[in-house]
C-alpha cells in the first residue's frame, strides 16, 4: 500500500476510545433524542450503526460477507419462528462453520478463504447474538417475540454501541428499552453519571492501558539485553504481570464508555466485569471478567450440555464430575473462540484447566471435610490472599497465550531456563498476592469514609472533581498523542 | 460462573434516578471549573520548578546575508528544560569557538564548520561538543593545534550556508564540515531565491505580513508550549513505539522516511544537490576540501534503532541521499546512519522533545569524524593517520 492510500485508511478507522468516536456518538446522541418515537429510535440507531460500519472500509464490496452472514441469521431466525426445528442442527453447524470460514481459522486450508479484503468487524459479537436468537427461536420457553423484523433485528445485531467488542446483551433486554414506547429516563443525575462512566472509560484506556503497554513494550523489549538473572527476572515479571491490568483497563474501559453512551441513547447496557482480581478463584474470576461472554455461555453451552450429561448418567454422585467436564468444554470453546491459531486452542485448554481443576477442588474440599468447614476455610484472610494471588497468577499465565505467540514464548523460555521461570512465577504469585490484599484493604478503608451517611468517595462533589481531573488528564495524553510529534525546535534562540 | 453475573459495584449510570438541587446546578461545573485551573496551576508551576528554563537571544543578531549570526566578543547563558545550564562564549568574528579567528596561528590545522543548530552543537557545553573533542583528539593524533572555527548558527538554511562560504574561506581553513539534518532542507526554497543565491540580497520592500492569530490558537499554543505538556512529551515520546507512531502521522514533514519520496522531497534534495554543487566548486578552486555530515533526526534514529520498521519507511534514506549528492560533487561524507542503527535505542542519544543530539551523542558524532578525517581525503589530516599507524606499530 502506499503510504497516501495508508493515510486514507487511517483517518477512516474511528477507534472506539478516541476523541472522534465521542463526538460520533455525541451528534448521535443529539439526534436521536430529537424525537420519542420508537420509529425514529429505530431508524436513527440502525443509520448510526451503518454509518459507523461505513468507516471502516470505503469499499461497499468489503461488507459483503458480513451482510450474507447477518442475512443467513435472519433467515435462520425465520425458520425457526416458522416451526422449521428440524433445520436447527444444520443452521448451527453452518452458522459456526460460516463464522470460522470467515474469520480464517487456521485449521481451515487457506485457498478455502475468500481472498479479497472485507470487513469481519464486529462478526465475533453478531456470531453470539446471531446464535442467541436462532436458539431462542426455537425453545418452545422462548422469550422473543413471535415476529422480529428485519429492521429490529439489524438494530440488535449492528448497535453500534456493542458491536465491536460487546457487551452482549441478550434481545429480550435490548428490545424492552430500544422498542417500548416510554422510553428511559435521562434526566440532570443519570446523564451525569453516564458522563462519568465515560470519562473513567476514556481515561482507563488512553491513559491507563497506555502507560501499562508501554511498561510491558519495553519489559519485553529490554529482556534480549538484560545480563544479570535477578535484571532478567525483574524485567520477565514485569511483561507477564503487567498485562492483565492492561488489558482489564483496555476492556473495562471501553465497556465502561459504550454503556455511558448507550445510556444517553436511552439503553441500559449489561455490565461486563466486576472486579476481577479480587476473585477467589478462576471460576469466580470468569463471572467477573468478561462476565457477558461468560453468561452466554453457562446459558448455552454449560446448562445444556449439563442437562445432556445428567439425563444420560443421572447419578447424583457423578453430577460434580460431569459439571468439571462441562466447564473444561466451555471455557475450552471460550478460548478458542478468541483467536484462529493453535495458539488459542492451547489457550482454550489452559483456561478449561483452570475451571476445571478449579471445580474438581471443590467438589474434593467438599467431600474431604465437608461443605461448612470448606465455607469456613475459604473465609479465612490468609486463604483468600493466596487464592486471590493463585487466580491472578493462573490467568496471567494463561493470558501468555492470548498476547504472544510459539516463537516468542520459545524465545522467552530459552532466555530465561527452568530455573529462572519457576522463581517468576513465584514472584508473580507472592507480589500479586500482597498487592491484591493492600487494595482490597484499602478499598474497604475508603468505602468506610462516611461523609453525611454516605461513602465519602460516592459525594457527588468528590465525583465531579475526580472526573474532572481523569477527563483532563485524558484529553491531555490524547491531544499529545494525536498532535504532532516533537520534533527539533529552537527554545533558546 | 456459579452466579452470573450480577454486578452491584458497577453501573453508576443504572442507580435510581435522583434529582440535582438548584444549587448543585451551578456548584458542580464551577467545581469542575476549578479543578481544572488548580490542576493546569499546580502542575504548571511543580513543572517549572523540576524543569527550569532560560532562553535568552541577547548574542543574536540579523546577518544581512539572510539569516541570524552571532556578536562578536559575546557570551551568554542559556538552558532549555531537558538539558544542562550552558554557555555559549563567541570569539570576536562571532564564531563558537575558543580561538581567535584571526590568522591561522604557524603550523595549526584549521576546520571550518557551517550549518545549523547541529554544527553548532545546541544545548551542548563546549567542552562537551563533538568539534571540541574532535579538535583535541585531531591534536593529540597530529601532534600540531588543530583549531576550529564554528560558523553553525540554529535555523541556518543551506542558502545561508552557501552565502557565507566566502567568509569561511577568509579563514583559510584546511577543510570545510557541513552538518546537515532533514529539519534543515525541510523549509522549502523559493524557486527566485534559489536562482538568486549569487546575487547580493537586496532589502525587502515588502511590508511585512501580520499574521493574526485566533484567541483558541493562540491559547492551544500556549498550551502545547507550557512545561506541562513538556514534561508529559518528555516521558510519552521515550517510548519509542509512540514516538514512532505519533512521528508518522506527519505528512510531508515525515516524506524523507517515506519511500519513494514525494515530488517535494525530491525538490528539496534537487535545490540541495544545485546548492551544494555550488558550495563544492567554489571550496574546490579554493583547494578546501568540503566533508558533509549527515547527522540522523530523533526519529531517524528511533527508526535506525528499531527492530520493526513500518512498511515503506526507510531511515537511511535521507543518508544516501546526502550521500550521493557529496559524491557528485567530490566532496566528502560521514555517514552516522550506520553507527548510530547500531546503537541500542539510539534515539536516546538526543533530547525528547527539543530534538537535538546530547552529550552522549556527540561522542558519536567525533569518532565518526575521526575516522573520515583520517582516511586520507583531507591532506592536512592525511600524515595524522600515518603517525598513529606508526604510534600502533611500535
Amino acid at each position: 500500500m502506499r503510504p497516501t492510500a495508508a493515510r486514507r485508511t487511517e483517518t477512516l478507522t474511528l477507534g472506539t476510545a478516541s476523541l472522534k468516536f465521542l463526538a460520533y456518538a455525541l451528534a448521535v446522541v443529539l439526534v436521536f433524542n430529537f424525537r420519542r418515537s420508537v420509529a425514529w429510535r429505530q431508524f436513527v440507531l440502525l443509520a448510526a450503526s451503518f454509518a459507523f460500519l461505513g468507516f471502516f472500509s470505503i469499499h461497499v464490496f468489503a461488507f459483503v460477507p458480513l451482510a450474507a452472514f447477518l442475512l443467513f441469521g435472519f433467515i435462520g431466525l425465520r425458520l425457526m419462528q416458522a416451526g422449521m426445528t428440524r433445520l436447527y442442527v444444520p443452521l448451527l453447524t453452518a452458522g459456526i462453520v460460516a463464522f470460522a470460514w470467515l474469520k480464517k481459522y487456521s485449521f481451515i486450508p487457506p485457498y478455502l478463504f475468500l481472498h479479497h479484503p472485507y470487513v469481519v468487524l464486529g462478526l465475533s459479537y453478531i456470531f453470539f447474538r446471531v446464535l442467541h436468537l436462532i436458539i431462542d427461536a426455537r425453545s418452545p420457553y422462548t422469550t422473543l417475540p413471535a415476529e422480529i423484523s428485519l429492521v429490529s433485528y439489524l438494530n440488535y445485531t449492528l448497535n453500534f454501541t456493542t458491536l465491536i467488542a460487546g457487551p452482549i446483551q441478550r434481545y429480550k433486554e435490548f428490545a424492552s428499552m430500544q422498542f417500548a414506547p416510554v422510553r428511559l429516563p435521562l434526566n440532570a443525575v443519570i446523564a451525569g453519571e453516564a458522563l462519568e462512566r465515560i470519562i473513567v472509560g476514556f481515561f482507563k484506556v488512553n491513559v491507563l492501558s497506555l502507560a501499562l503497554s508501554v511498561v510491558q513494550t519495553s519489559a519485553l523489549s529490554l529482556l534480549p539485553t538484560t545480563h544479570t538473572a535477578s535484571q532478567r527476572m525483574l524485567t520477565a515479571i514485569c511483561g507477564a504481570g503487567v498485562y492483565p491490568f492492561y488489558l482489564y483497563c483496555n476492556f473495562s474501559g471501553y465497556i465502561d464508555i459504550v454503556i455511558g453512551i448507550a445510556r444517553f441513547l436511552r439503553m441500559k447496557l449489561p455490565e461486563n466485569f466486576n472486579r476481577p482480581f479480587s476473585s477467589e478463584n478462576y471460576i469466580i474470576f470468569w463471572s467477573r471478567w468478561h462476565i457477558t461472554l461468560s453468561n452466554w455461555l453457562y446459558a448455552y453451552v454449560y446448562g445444556p450440555l449439563m442437562i445432556r450429561s445428567i439425563r444420560r448418567w443421572p447419578r447424583p454422585s457423578v453430577e460434580p464430575l460431569l459439571a468439571v467436564c462441562a466447564y473444561f468444554v466451555t471455557f475450552f470453546l471460550v478460548g478458542v473462540w478468541h483467536g484462529q491459531t493453535s495458539v488459542f486452542f492451547f489457550f482454550g485448554f489452559l483456561l478449561g484447566l483452570g475451571v476445571s481443576v478449579t471445580k474438581l477442588y471443590q467438589v474434593l474440599m467438599t467431600r474431604l471435610v465437608g461443605r461448612l468447614r470448606y465455607k469456613e476455610i475459604e473465609r479465612g484472610w490468609l486463604y483468600n490472599t493466596a487464592a486471590r494471588g493463585l487466580t491472578f497468577t493462573w490467568s496471567t499465565f494463561t493470558l501468555l497465550w492470548f498476547w504472544s505467540n510459539w516463537g516468542q514464548l520459545a524465545f522467552v523460555a530459552r532466555l530465561l531456563g527452568p530455573g529462572e521461570i519457576a522463581l517468576v512465577w513465584i514472584a508473580i504469585f507472592a507480589s500479586s498476592a500482597v498487592f491484591l490484599a493492600l487494595w482490597e484493604i484499602a478499598r474497604l478503608w475508603l468505602l468506610s469514609r462516611q461523609f453525611e451517611g454516605q461513602p465519602l468517595l460516592s459525594s457527588r462533589y468528590i465525583r465531579t472533581v475526580w472526573a474532572t481531573v481523569l477527563a483532563v488528564v485524558a484529553i491531555t495524553t490524547v491531544m499529545l498523542l494525536n498532535s504532532p510529534a516533537p520534533d527539533i525546535i529552537y527554545k533558546t534562540f | 460462573m456459579t452466579e452470573p453475573g450480577s454486578n452491584p459495584n458497577a453501573g453508576s449510570s443504572s442507580s435510581a434516578p435522583g434529582s440535582l438541587s438548584k444549587r448543585d446546578y451551578l456548584v458542580l461545573p464551577l467545581l469542575s471549573f476549578l479543578t481544572i485551573l488548580v490542576m493546569l496551576g499546580v502542575s504548571e508551576i511543580l513543572a517549572r520548578l523540576i524543569w527550569p528554563e532560560h532562553k535568552s537571544a541577547a548574542c543574536t543578531i540579523e546577518d544581512p546575508l539572510g539569516g541570524d549570526r552571532f556578536k562578536p566578543n559575546c557570551t551568554v547563558r542559556a538552558k532549555i528544560a531537558e538539558g544542562p545550564w550552558t554557555t555559549y562564549q563567541y570569539n570576536e568574528c562571532g564564531y563558537r569557538s575558543a580561538t581567535s579567528c584571526g590568522p591561522k596561528p604557524p603550523g595549526a590545522v584549521r576546520i571550518g564548520i557551517l550549518g545549523s543548530s547541529m554544527s553548532q552543537a545546541l544545548h551542548i557545553p563546549y567542552e562537551d561538543a563533538f568539534f571540541y573533542l574532535a579538535s583535541n583528539e585531531l591534536s593529540r593524533m597530529c601532534d600540531r593545534p588543530v583549531d576550529v572555527q564554528n560558523l553553525g548558527v540554529p535555523n541556518s538554511s543551506p542558502i545561508y550556508a552557501y552565502r557565507r562560504i566566502e567568509e569561511v574561506l577568509a579563514l583559510k581553513p584546511d577543510v570545510v564540515l557541513y552538518l546537515l539534518t532533514p529539519f534543515d532542507i525541510e523549509q522549502q526554497i523559493l524557486p527566485a531565491e534559489l536562482a538568486e543565491r549569487n546575487s547580493p540580497l537586496r532589502a525587502s520592500s515588502a511590508i511585512p505580513v501580520k499574521v493574526t492569530v485566533s484567541p483558541l490558537n493562540r491559547l492551544e499554543r500556549e498550551l502545547i508550549q507550557s512545561r506541562t505538556v513538556l514534561a508529559a512529551q518528555h516521558f510519552i515520546f521515550q517510548n519509542k513505539e509512540t514516538f514512532i507512531r505519533v512521528y508518522m502521522m506527519y505528512g510531508d514533514k515525515a516524506d524523507f522516511l517515506r519511500q519513494p519520496f514525494t515530488p517535494a522531497w525530491q525538490q528539496r534534495f534537487a535545490n540541495l544537490d544545485l546548492i551544494i554543487g555550488d558550495m563544492a566548486e567554489k571550496l574546490r578552486a579554493a583547494g578546501v576540501p568540503l566533508i558533509i555530515i549527515a547527522v540522523p533526526s530523533r526519529i531517524e534514529a528511533a527508526l535506525l534503532s528499531s527492530r520493526q520498521i513500518p512498511p515503506h519507511i526507510d531511515p537511511f534514506a535521507f543518508g544516501r541521499e546526502i550521500d550521493r549528492i557529496a559524491a557528485k560533487h567530490g566532496a566528502g561524507y560521514v555517514d552516522l546512519m550506520e553507527p548510530f542503527s547500531r546503537i541500542p535505542n539510539s534515539e536516546n542519544l538526543y533530547y525528547v522533545v527539543d530534538g537535538h543530539i546530547t552529550a552522549d551523542g556527540q561522542k558519536v558524532i567525533t569518532a565518526n569524524l575521526l575516522k573520515k578525517l583520517q582516511d586520507g581525503s583531507v591532506p592536512a589530516f592525511s600524515h595524522c593517520a600515518l603517525r598513529q599507524r606508526a604510534e600502533r606499530r611500535h
